[in-house]
């Protein structure tokens, strides 16, 4: 075989780019996709969980925090309670108003109170960066908010 | 450089490109499918939640204890509520403008089943000047034909009005039986629903219209027979040109409630349903639930 050293390196960088790096972003973009499932799946669950017990124990926020991060991607989240109240409109006799107060409270709940929980993505894991880095494939973030009405 | 290394070079530089597409397509379809499931929970959020307030924050529910299934809503609340949830949802701040932007972008039907009849609310022009609004039409009676007479039903599935020969009564004895009615009413709501959707479907930007797949199995799920929201929602963007759609219904109703009653037998508190009360003992008090009379020493009275 004679010596090809243009060919030799084309073939050698095809060759690390088809074995090392492109397997590594879709290795990212499954990752993703089962993260996300996973995330939805854990988020409905705890918040189909409060609105019909009316309250959050530490037990339960421990038990969200390990199932949220059981899935390759670094997450964090938020729980917001926006407590439902009705005021007089002032000046206006007989007529009131609908408004939500954030609270800090959230170990219970009352009828018609908001319980929104925000999951967001706030790093990348070792495969996501790695596409992100040398193949720029876009990697979709992880990003949920559900907002439901305490029953 | 050999030809042969160029072909194999060129045959493996194809596939992989190929594969490269193939996986940004899955990864698209993938988040396009979790932006869908997403939206379908936060529309089924938001219709729970307006049947509910609809029930509980009406100004009168017209009820009488002859028949508990006949309510009077009123659907400006499920709407009002619908909205708020959509927007919190979404993480918009509320006020009208994002209920507005909501109903007005979003939500090309909205409709709302009562007991004698269903509205829809689809966004109409209010005014010359190209302002816009999510108005209810008129109430649309579940009307059927027989013969001369036009029956007017309902859901409490007892009694219809009927209009025959320019008199109007109401029959207790209807020719139909249940499911039938049923089915009628649910037809009318249906077929309502398909026109809404359909007339919206003529105007929209694409010029034809994707069935949310909860949709399209409707059959499968349960009759509407109790006051009921339903929401068609559209024109949620999911990555490069994708566009998602969601279908919501929400039911509620109002169920007797079955109070306890606390009695002495014997000098030991009892308490029983107040149905179920046995012959000649004189109730004392009154509970809306066996948990209250416990909390207030009474116990099980076991036949």
């Amino acid at each position: 075989m004679t010596k090809n050293y243009i060919g030799n390196a084309l073939m050698l960088s095809i060759t690390v780019f088809l074995v090392f790096v492109m397997p590594m972003s879709y290795i990212g973009i499954i990752e993703t996709a089962k993260a996300q499932e996973h995330i939805l799946n854990t988020t409905q669950e705890f918040v189909d969980m409060v609105t019909d017990t009316k309250r959050i124990t530490q037990n339960d926020l421990d038990k969200l925090s390990l199932d949220l991060s059981a899935t390759t991607i670094p997450i964090d989240f938020t729980i917001m309670r926006e407590m439902k109240v009705i005021n007089p409109v002032p000046g206006e006799l007989g007529q009131t108003y609908t408004t939500y107060v954030p609270v800090d409270d959230i170990t219970t709940f009352n009828t018609g109170d908001f319980l929104t929980i925000e999951v967001y993505q706030v790093g990348k894991s070792f495969s996501q960066s790695f596409a992100a880095s040398l193949t720029k494939t876009y990697v979709p973030s992880v990003e949920v908010r559900l907002s439901k009405k305490v029953r | 450089m050999s030809l042969a290394q160029m072909i194999l070079g060129a045959i493996t530089l194809l596939i992989s490109i190929t594969m490269h597409i193939k996986m940004i397509e899955y990864g698209d379809g993938v988040t396009a499918r979790f932006e869908e499931r997403k939206l379908e929970l936060q529309v089924n959020y938001a219709t729970d939640a307006a049947a509910q307030e609809m029930v509980t924050d009406s100004a009168d529910l017209g009820q009488d204890y002859e028949d508990l299934s006949r309510l009077s809503v009123d659907p400006m609340v499920a709407i009002d509520t619908f909205a708020t949830v959509m927007v919190k949802n979404l993480g918009l701040p509320l006020n009208n403008t994002s209920k507005q932007f909501v109903l007005l972008e979003h939500t090309p039907v909205f409709l709302v089943a009562a007991t004698d009849g269903y509205y829809i609310a689809t966004p109409q022009k209010i005014n010359s000047s190209g302002s816009q609004d999510a108005v209810f039409g008129i109430k649309v009676p579940y009307t059927y034909v027989d013969g001369g007479k036009t029956y007017a039903l309902n859901l409490s599935l007892k009694q219809a009005i009927v209009f025959e020969n320019g008199r109007i009564y109401k029959d207790y004895n209807l020719p139909l039986t249940h499911d039938e009615q049923l089915r009628i009413i649910n037809t009318k709501i249906a077929d309502g629903l398909n026109d809404a959707i359909f007339e919206y479907a003529r105007y929209s930007p694409q010029g034809y219209l994707y069935l949310p797949k909860n949709f399209t199995s409707v059959y499968s799920t349960n009759n509407v027979d109790t006051t009921t929201v339903m929401a068609y929602i559209d024109n949620f963007n999911a990555g490069l040109d994708v566009n998602i759609q969601a279908f919501g219904i929400g039911g509620t109703y109002i169920k007797n409630n079955r109070p306890v009653v606390g009695f002495i037998i014997d000098g030991k508190k009892y308490y029983s349903y107040s149905d179920e009360t046995p012959q000649g003992v004189t109730p004392i008090e009154v509970y809306d639930t066996m948990e209250e009379a416990a909390i207030n020493g009474y116990y099980y009275y076991l036949r």
